[in-house]
């Protein structure tokens, strides 16, 4: 047998096989029309210790601020750290950092389109969750962010939720959560 | 009359309620109070 993923048509896979993917997908959630907030529930569990977020595609209202969006888990809007430097495409400073704040901002968000790639680790457990996150501001005047933090608490969530900007909603797009292998 | 807010749980959209109303109030006025980037801080 080929040594997976190099499998071959009509092949059983064994369950030792299948308990080597790396990565699954949980949920996958469309964003609806005009929203403020996109909740995804039940997706953090003991199956999972981490987790990779993606949010595709859509679009934002307006542009506005820094053109970026929140994450929040559960109900918790407070206790947010993060960290993270770079630059606009013009080559200004841009960086964006939380200090016991409201909400972790990693996402971007514009008329162009939503995204945002979260790694989130052991946010079930019952210890402080972190994270790491990329995301990229599709204007001309925009930037690219990459950066890391955590929420200082030992909260167990099941939920998170994605907040726009205010005077802006989201339109389409796509969230995926997937689950890592432990 | 404003737009109500809109918030979504996995598939179903409605208005928010009034304690979902605070919560994101709470998280945009946070966003709004961040320094914008690529323009000048206040005293440059």
């Amino acid at each position: 047998m080929a040594t997976p993923p190099d499998f071959t048509a009509g092949q059983v896979l064994t369950a030792a096989q299948m308990n080597k993917v790396g990565l699954w997908l949980i949920k996958t959630q469309t964003i609806g029309t005009g929203v403020t907030t996109t909740t995804v529930t039940d997706v953090f569990s003991a199956d999972y210790e981490n987790y990779r977020i993606i949010v595709a595609g859509g679009a934002s209202s307006a542009n506005t601020g820094n053109n970026n969006m929140a994450i929040t888990l559960g109900a918790t809007t407070t206790g947010y750290y993060q960290s993270a430097l770079s630059y606009s495409y013009a080559g200004a400073t841009a960086a964006i950092t939380v200090n016991n704040g409201a909400a972790w901002l990693c996402g971007g968000q514009t008329t162009s389109g939503l995204n945002m790639i979260l790694d989130l680790f052991r946010p079930f457990a019952t210890d402080e969750t972190f994270m790491s996150f990329s995301y990229s501001v599709m204007s001309t005047t925009g930037y690219g962010l990459p950066g890391a933090g955590y929420l200082n608490n030992t909260t167990s969530y099941t939920a998170f939720t994605i907040t726009s900007l205010a005077t802006t909603t989201h339109t389409g797009g796509t969230v995926y959560v997937y689950g890592y292998r432990d | 009359m404003a737009d109500p807010i809109i918030v979504q749980i996995d598939d179903v959209e409605r208005p928010a309620t009034a304690k979902e109303k605070a919560m994101i109030q709470v998280v945009q006025d946070f966003m709004a109070s961040l320094p914008i980037i690529g323009e000048p801080e206040a005293g440059e």
